[in-house]
């Protein structure tokens, strides 16, 4: 393996790691949709941003970004608010409409220029690590890398100070209610997390790959446990698990990564299982 | 019947819900004195759990006040435990016996405080009380009906409250834990606290309770069991 590939594999693991932290609660919330929802509803918000500062590189995309995918998630909750269209319904409502809207842009506006439909459409793992942090004298690394690995321990550090609201909320919000706890504070911060997570795994991972990186390794982790921490640290195991796995059979096959890791994410929860099926026929006998 | 000349725990006034223009509730005027076990007794769809729900602020109300211990639910929210239809969460989560009783100590402890030695002692003597401390370790799917009603029950218990609102507490449950439940509910009348309680057995209603509410989108009737039950109070509210 080359240094790029490590490099890559790195970005890959990482992020998936930080996408699964914020992935394990809205797949307990029964919200993993809306993880789609955001991912998709980036796109508009990129574009847009695009377009006021012609810089690829610039902040204010990440920031309009980050506001579009919060755009969708208030549009969802106010739709579900009315009680005439249910969540899921109301997400299928929202994120198509955003995400249509984001490629009809990049097609009309950017058919000759650096932003393309495919790169985000697919993700484009492969060139994430030339894209730097370099100071004068030193290369730093690329920046994903530094991203997703700081994401990944402020989840953890918020998730474990704030362990038992989220749980508390997650679980019996009208308890949590009238406990004086604010679930529906505590689900907008969650919501913006999750937000700010896809944003960053979005330009690693393109939507797609975003969307497994937040359900499936905790899918895969329900299959092995019951207890609520080991729920969490399973997760970041498969997600770490997929990303590497993915990517070593991306370089082997020479094949595009984002697909690949999303793909053995797929095997990978297929085979939990199936395992899991055998596992549990054995013990009811 | 000095005795009845208690202060009253709650008070609920005028009392108005709809929902998309249909009224579950109209009016609402109820009085609860202290150490009663009351019974909340109507057909379905008389709002019976709307009235819990409402009084904790957890539904917007269209109109009208709920008052604890003569005060505001603010003032008094670790006094009032709330006890939620078994069906309202989801029993395949990933957390324990344990873990969702100690839940009730949540109250007392505020933003990102840790339970600790006196929450978990409480927790364990809630725990003893309903008979679980022996599957405090299992997850909470893996139980029957009647003891996740009973680990719903601990994790009341384990707030240590002075007045509980429960939904249902004997749905789903066998025999045997509902005599057991009964026998708990009565000690914690006995100690003083007051237990409003969503049922919905008629026959059981006089053995079990001190007091009867009537509701049926109002309140039909209101009073000790003896006065409410025997008259045609019955027929008004399931009609």
């Amino acid at each position: 393996m080359t240094l790029s590939e490590i490099e890559m594999g790195l970005i890959l693991a990482l992020t998936a790691a930080s996408c699964a932290i914020p992935g394990t609660v809205l797949v307990l919330r029964k919200q993993a949709m809306l993880s789609d929802a955001i991912g998709h509803s980036l796109l508009p918000g990129v574009v847009l941003a695009y377009a006021l500062t012609a810089n690829m590189n610039s902040p204010l995309l990440l920031l309009g970004a980050a506001v579009s995918g919060w755009l969708a998630v208030v549009i969802v909750e106010t739709l579900t608010t009315t009680k005439v269209v249910k969540e899921d319904a109301a997400i299928g409502l929202t994120f198509p409409a955003l995400f249509a809207l984001g490629v009809l842009l990049v097609t009309v506006s950017y058919r000759q220029e650096h932003l393309d439909v495919d790169r985000v459409l697919l993700g484009m793992p492969e060139l994430a690590r030339y894209d730097r942090f370099l100071s004068e004298t030193r290369d730093f690394g690329p920046k994903g890398l530094w991203l997703s690995g700081g994401l990944f321990l402020f989840h953890t550090l918020i998730f474990t100070l704030a362990a038992k609201e989220i749980r508390l909320t997650t679980f019996d919000p009208d308890l949590a209610r009238a406990f004086g706890y604010h679930p529906m504070l505590v689900r907008q911060i969650l919501m913006f997390l999750v937000s700010l997570t896809a944003v960053s795994a979005f330009n690693v991972a393109g939507p797609v790959l975003v969307v497994a990186f937040f359900v499936v390794p905790v899918c895969c982790a329900r299959y092995w446990t019951d207890r609520y921490l080991t729920t969490f640290i399973l997760s970041v195991l498969f997600a770490l698990l997929g990303a590497i796995l993915g990517t070593f059979f991306s370089i082997r096959y020479d094949l595009p990564a984002s697909g690949t890791v999303a793909m053995t994410l797929g095997g990978l929860w297929f085979l939990c299982f199936v395992a899991y099926g055998l596992t549990s026929r054995r013990k009811s006998r | 019947m000095a005795t009845m000349e208690h202060s009253s725990v709650l008070e609920i006034e005028n009392l108005t819900i709809s929902y998309r223009e249909k009224t579950v509730l109209e009016s609402v005027n109820l009085t609860i004195p202290m150490g009663v076990i009351e019974a909340v007794v109507g057909p379905n769809g008389a709002g019976k759990s709307t009235l819990l729900k409402a009084a904790l602020d957890l539904i917007p109300k269209q109109d009208g006040r709920a008052h604890f211990f003569g005060g505001s639910l603010n003032e008094h929210r670790l006094r009032v435990a709330y006890v939620p239809q078994r069906a309202t969460v989801d029993w395949d989560f990933p957390a324990t016996v344990w873990d969702v009783a100690i839940m009730g100590t949540y109250g007392s402890l505020g933003w990102f405080r840790r339970p600790r030695t006196p929450e978990k002692k409480r927790t364990q003597e809630a725990l003893e009380r309903v008979g679980l401390s022996e599957l405090k370790h299992r997850q909470i799917g893996q139980l029957s009906g009647g003891q996740q009603q009973r680990v719903f029950l601990a994790r009341a218990l384990a707030q240590n409250a002075d007045l509980y609102l429960m939904d249902e507490p004997f749905q789903g449950v066998d025999a045997m834990t509902e005599k057991a439940i009964v026998q708990i509910l009565h000690d914690l009348r006995n100690a003083g606290k007051t237990l409003v309680v969503v049922h919905h057995d008629l026959q059981t209603v006089k053995a079990y309770f001190d007091r009867v509410i009537l509701l049926n989108r109002k309140v039909v009737a209101h009073g000790p069991v003896n006065e409410i039950l025997p008259s045609d109070n019955i027929m008004k509210t399931y009609s």
